[in-house]
């Protein structure tokens, strides 16, 4: 024993200096764990009950890593005023006001309304609202007719976004039935006083990553058109019949002033992208009758029923969806919904408001005939019907110059993803290298 | 004729020792300027051959292959006098996308002054160092860069300094008790910006006790691949007095920094091989400023507020295979971290193996290793994954 000792003395030295080693390691070496906000605990979708505690707690515009910050997305200053719960803020969406939420922007080729926020944009409006890293913010909307499913897309929209540019989905939240069901939750809750919060230095540069692959882009939905992306279905939200998915003409409208001598103008041609199919949104909505007097207000339907909607024209989780409507406005309530569930999902921005306008001269469009955007091909629109062949008088084809620039041999068709990821990637946090800094 | 044989038999085995095992022998040119001054000019580098299973593609959950240099490094030694000298170092890293926790878009390179200091070896109880140089509180931070036991230390064990691991400061040093213990104190910079609460320094204090053969420099190695017998235990201690807020846009929860750590490494050479084992825990404390509104990003991240440890063994065959010796390692690391990329209380596994080829010591090296990320919490843009490298290491 003493020279199978001696002469394996080594041996049985690093024996023990493992079994030193492992266990303090194992016992000793951990320090525990650490706190985790209460407001990142919950699914996006949140009831107002949940919302209520919060408001109990002081958490809406505290302090802290657990503060809340209600955005109140609205497109009439009036209907916010009248009614909103105490501590929202304002976010304007859409017409009858300035808009927030929205750029015009060149997807290369021609300009779009309605398209996200570039990223000083988006800065100075998250300064604005005074958030940061540290916030949890929940998408509301003061309703002006209550029970209206299409509140839904504007509180969509700005969940968009927020994903787009970054913001970790344990953070962005959507009261579940908007202002209508915590006003009916709570009555005489909702408040026209005024909050103001101090202005925060964060910029979208901090998140930990940039959401662009939430996003398609002209240039994405030509290659999904065109089966060089796979495993990709197109789904457009408005529906599938009487609907612009099946060619009924004069289904959308344009989104530039009209030019001289019209009154209302329309996209080049109506139809869907190759290998597009439809859903109607409104189908991923449910009514509840809070009070039994008639629909109160409207809710997403449980994620099997919204399963089962997206199911039945063939998308499954392991499938990207490229959802899109007119101007990416109802689309995003499908993405949304998708998101919310983990299932993939982009959401083509322009929407049918761009692939509409990009037709030849020789259709009525404004492009070139030889433009490489040009979208009124049979490899990338399976149904064409094009509108210059149905107008009334003081109707016309929208001219896309209406809005700024046309590029017709632009060498891209990504280009604000391309300048947002610049953006992102010139920032300080997890756009670069993510390394630490050791050596 | 006895004599002439015995200087032989030493030539030879002095010349027989260069080729056999060599750990910090660095055979860059040396000029002497005079009787006591030179400066001696060295070249390490480390190549990777990297692949991840994730990082590329449309959906960025393709393969990534990477070729980048890990380190490139030009070193300049100066010896003033006996006693003094000086040391820069500048270094060339990437172009490389694959990092510890992300793949990112686009390449990234540096190129720094990586350490510049002045060295005063008054006596073997204090000697100083002055400039700008290793941060001395975990041990494995102050192993070698180009003399690991396993392909790199542990990606995890950095404490919050934004300058390489490397700070401006004095180091004051020195063994005690015929090198069994040795004690670093160190002032050094800290953080320094002007989202300070204060303007403070940061003070380290690390102290080890080696039971066999001494450690008695600085940098310690990875492994000495069997030329000592080391048992050494260590332990540290970092502050800096109001190091961060909590809030930064409103400037208040002032909160100060504080890190601990002990370690252990272990060799012995035998006839049967030469066995390795070291681990440590560390512990990085912001005083919770991760919970403020606007927290300090250095308070959070991957050397934010967090505590974790790892565990390393390696067995180095006691023979040559071909015209090299083979060395087989293996790690284990757990961390977690207050938050990391916005997701709180995360935690990480780490686990690697692999096997070193040393052709010529640590001067020509080739490294494999397969290692698996494990995160705790998964997110749509937070997922394991798994990490395949080879390097090629070449000292001149």
């Amino acid at each position: 024993m003493y020279l199978f000792c001696k002469r394996n003395k080594g041996v049985l030295l690093f024996i023990t200096a493992l079994a030193v080693l492992i266990p303090v390691l194992f016992s000793c070496g951990g320090g525990g764990g650490y706190d985790v906000p209460e407001t990142t605990q919950t699914d996006v979708l949140i009831t107002p009950q949940i919302l209520k505690d919060w408001v109990d707690k002081g958490k809406v515009n505290g302090t802290g890593y657990d503060r809340v910050l209600i955005l109140d997305v609205n497109e009439f200053r009036t209907n916010f005023d009248l009614g909103h719960i105490p501590g929202s803020l304002l976010v304007t969406w859409g017409s009858g006001a300035p808009s927030d939420l929205y750029e015009v922007r060149n997807e290369g080729v021609i300009p779009e309304t309605d398209m996200v926020l570039s990223g000083p944009t988006m800065d100075a409006l998250i300064q604005r609202l005074g958030i940061n890293g540290n916030t949890t913010i929940v998408f509301t909307s003061a309703t002006g007719s209550s029970g209206s499913a299409s509140t839904y897309l504007r509180v969509t929209r700005a969940y968009f976004t927020f994903r787009y540019w970054g913001f970790p989905k344990n953070r962005l939240k959507i009261l579940d039935g908007l202002n209508a069901a915590y006003s009916a939750a709570y009555p005489g809750e909702l408040t026209s006083e005024i909050t103001t919060v101090s202005p925060s230095t964060y910029s979208v540069k901090n998140n930990p990553s940039f959401g662009g692959d939430l996003r398609a882009s002209l240039q994405d939905m030509i290659q999904v058109a065109e089966g060089t992306i796979s495993n990709a279905l197109i789904i457009d939200g408005r529906g599938a019949t009487a609907s612009c998915y099946d060619g009924t003409q004069k289904k959308t409208t344009g989104i530039f002033p009209n030019d001289a001598g019209i009154t209302t103008d329309y996209v080049a041609f109506e139809g869907h992208i190759n290998g597009a199919t439809a859903i109607s949104w409104g189908g991923l909505f449910q009514e509840v009758d809070y009070d039994g007097g008639g629909t109160d207000y409207r809710v997403y339907k449980p994620e099997a029923d919204i399963a089962a909607v997206f199911g039945a024209v063939g998308l499954v989780p392991s499938t990207t969806a490229y959802v899109h409507c007119r101007t990416g406005n109802i689309a995003s309530t499908l993405f949304a919904a998708l998101d919310i569930m983990g299932w993939k999902v982009q959401l083509y921005d322009a929407s049918w408001s761009q692939w509409g306008q990009l037709a030849g001269l020789e259709n009525g469009g404004y492009l070139p005939n030889d433009s490489p955007w040009r979208t009124d091909t049979p490899a990338r629109s399976g149904l064409m019907t094009f509108n210059n062949g149905y107008l009334a008088a003081g109707e016309g084809i929208e001219n896309p110059a209406a809005g700024g620039t046309v590029y017709a041999y632009d060498i891209t068709g990504n280009r604000i993803e391309e300048e947002d990821s610049a953006y992102y990637s010139g920032g300080t946090g997890g756009g670069g290298g993510g390394g630490a800094p050791g050596y | 004729m006895r004599y002439g044989i015995k200087l032989l038999a030493k030539a030879a085995l002095a010349l027989g020792l260069l080729f056999i095992l060599p750990v910090h022998v660095q055979a860059g040119p040396k000029i002497n300027f005079g009787d006591e001054s030179s400066l001696t000019i060295n070249y390490a580098a480390q190549l990777y051959l990297q692949n991840r299973d994730t990082g590329s593609g449309p959906e960025g959950d393709d393969d990534t292959t990477d070729i980048f240099f890990r380190r490139n490094r030009l070193m300049f030694v100066g010896q003033i006098s006996e006693k003094q000298g000086f040391y820069l170092a500048i270094q060339q890293q990437g172009d490389k996308r694959i990092f510890e926790t992300m793949v990112a878009d686009s390449p990234v390179k540096e190129f720094d002054v990586l350490d510049a200091y002045y060295n005063a070896d008054l006596a073997p109880v204090f000697k100083v160092r002055a400039g700008l140089a290793k941060d001395q509180l975990v041990r494995e931070n102050n192993e070698g860069c180009f003399d690991p036991l396993s392909l790199d230390r542990s990606l995890f064990v950095y404490t919050p300094l934004t300058r390489l691991s490397r700070d401006y400061g004095v180091i004051a040093w020195g063994n005690l008790a015929k090198s069994k213990v040795q004690y670093r104190l160190a002032a050094m910079k800290g953080n320094d910006t002007g989202d300070d609460p204060k303007s403070s320094l940061r003070y380290t204090g690390r102290v080890h006790l080696t039971l066999l053969d001494p450690e008695d420099g600085l940098t310690y190695s990875g492994t000495y691949l069997g030329q000592k017998k080391v048992f050494t235990v260590g332990a540290g201690y970092q502050f800096e007095p109001d190091a961060v807020f909590g809030n930064v846009a409103a400037q208040t929860m002032a909160s100060d920094y504080t890190a601990f750590t002990y370690d252990l490494f272990f060799e012995y050479p035998t006839s049967a091989g030469t066995f390795t084992a070291s681990g440590a825990y560390l512990d990085v404390d912001f005083d919770d400023a991760y919970k403020g509104g606007d927290p300090d990003a250095r308070s959070t991240g991957l050397t934010g507020q967090k505590n974790g440890w790892y565990g390393k063994a390696g067995y180095l065959l006691p023979k040559k295979v071909g015209p090299g010796n083979l060395q087989f390692f293996g790690r284990y690391e757990k961390w977690e971290f207050a938050n990391l990329n916005d997701v709180f209380d995360q935690e990480i596994k780490w686990i690697g193996a692999g096997l070193n080829y040393l052709v010529k010591g640590q001067n020509l090296r080739y490294t494999v290793e397969f290692a698996n990320t494990d995160f705790d919490k998964e997110t749509d843009t937070v997922e394991d994954f798994n990490t395949i490298t080879a390097m090629l290491q070449f000292r001149f």
